[in-house]
């Protein structure tokens, strides 16, 4: 769940463009395409056998190895996935990710994500959660109103100790529930004492859980678009993100709060536990997430109109 | 975040529900119930047949077995005794209890603010970002 957001991104965009253009994927040497919904994987959009990048020893910005061209680059990972369109003018390259990657590249950069100032389109991105699940709890757990952390640990780490983040903050609130997700659980910390285990096995599993919970603390937010951020505003729930994140972008357009120490996401997290405080950031995070990722159809017409405006 | 993250417990802190009392236990109620009966007193029989049988029980205990009924009264004003000792030793624990864990709360929530606090003021969490659980 906490994988590499590549190829989510890469099926969502591969979608977009193949709306107007034949589209052929080239994913990395290694690329994993894991997704706990069993969805996706990169065979399963194309990618042709051999179609692998960069050769061993290329540069990490080869010549595109064809017309109109969009690298998604992860930067986290240093992998890249590469969408060849027969659209527009031929012979452009773009690139979906942070700024700095584009630097000296001379590729076009289109930003998925509204509050980055170096791209020059913004095309966001559609992300699915179904609504249904914040109608139930997670079953495994009998109560709501939590700190849900989502940790940075991959695979399945010992549930004890817990990541520092939840340390500190089941120690900070004593009285309220800290349930920290990784490696497909849901721990339940409270008073600094884990108080139970439960499975987060499938998509739904993880959108209960954040519909549920009172603020959203993802410590690693996914590189290239920060998912489970948007999937929280999506849902209902404020975000608070490292402030050199890609999800501090969500954060800042009014859904959440950023943090760089430890007090600041303690007092974030106080902040945003307050009723008062916590439904109007709600409501901006919501309508956010709805304008930039809740809609597929919009999101095919930006991929649209911002290639078109770039070849002509 | 280069400080350590905070202790966590073995265990919860949180007091459990209290024990109920002892004296107010079936087997202990019971007990003095049938040691009450036992020495029923005439005046409490109304009837001449139920006070001539109370007295001839009472009368045939005492020669038959006296000692015992002695001890008996000793064991069930011992038993007593180390119930209420119980309920009293049950009422103070848990107090501590909430003691324990108010102390918990309190000192725990309010160093951790300082901690953050005094992190902060010297900069350790300043500048760069560092996620907390990296």
């Amino acid at each position: 769940m906490r994988d590499s957001e590549l190829s989510f991104v890469t099926r969502a965009v591969a979608g977009a463009v193949s709306r107007s253009a034949a589209v052929t994927v080239v994913a990395p040497l290694e690329s994993e395409a894991r997704e706990p919904d069993g969805a996706f994987d990169l065979v399963g959009i194309g990618v042709r056998p051999g179609d692998r990048w960069p050769e061993p020893g290329a540069a990490r910005w080869p010549t595109p190895p064809g017309p109109g061209t969009i690298w998604i680059l992860d930067e986290a990972s240093n992998d890249a996935v590469a969408i060849l369109g027969a659209f527009g003018t031929m012979g452009r390259a773009f690139t979906i990710a942070a700024a700095a990657a584009t630097e000296g590249t001379g590729l076009r950069q289109l930003s998925l994500t509204p509050g980055d100032r170096g791209a020059s389109g913004i095309v966001g991105m559609h992300v699915p959660v179904n609504p249904l699940a914040a109608a139930h709890r997670h079953a495994g757990l009998g109560f709501t109103g939590y700190v849900l952390v989502l940790s940075d640990r991959s695979n399945t780490p010992p549930v004890q100790p817990p990541t520092p983040a939840v340390a500190w903050l089941t120690a900070r609130f004593h009285d309220r529930h800290i349930v920290v997700v990784e490696g497909g659980t849901a721990a339940a910390w409270k008073g600094r004492a884990l108080r139970g285990v439960v499975g987060v096995e499938t998509r739904t599993d993880l959108w209960r859980l954040l519909a549920h919970a009172s603020v959203v603390v993802d410590v690693a937010p996914g590189t290239i678009i920060g998912r489970e951020c948007i999937e929280s505003l999506l849902l209902g729930t404020p975000i608070v993100v490292p402030e050199e994140s890609t999800a501090a972008a969500h954060a800042h357009s009014g859904g959440g709060m950023t943090y760089s120490a430890v007090a600041d996401l303690l007092d974030a997290v106080e902040f945003l536990s307050g009723e008062g405080a916590r439904s109007p950031v709600a409501d901006r995070g919501r309508a956010y997430a709805e304008e930039y990722y809740g809609n597929a159809g919009r999101f095919v017409d930006r991929v649209q109109r911002t290639l078109s405006q770039g070849l002509t | 975040m280069t400080e350590k993250p905070p202790v966590m417990f073995r265990r919860p802190s949180d007091p459990p529900e209290p024990l109920p009392p002892l004296r107010s236990s079936e087997h202990i109620v019971r007990l003095h119930t049938e040691w009450a009966r036992l020495h029923a007193t005439l005046a409490e029989s109304e009837a001449l047949s139920a006070r001539l049988r109370a007295t001839a029980r009472s009368a045939a205990s005492r020669l038959v077995g006296g000692d015992d009924h002695q001890l008996l009264g000793d064991v069930v004003r011992a038993v007593d005794a180390i119930a209420g000792r119980c309920d009293e030793l049950s009422e103070r624990l848990a107090n501590l209890e909430l003691t324990a864990d108010d102390l918990a709360r309190s000192l725990g929530q309010e160093i951790t603010q300082l901690r953050a606090a005094v992190e902060r003021t010297t900069g350790q969490g300043s500048g760069k970002s560092t996620p907390p659980a990296r």
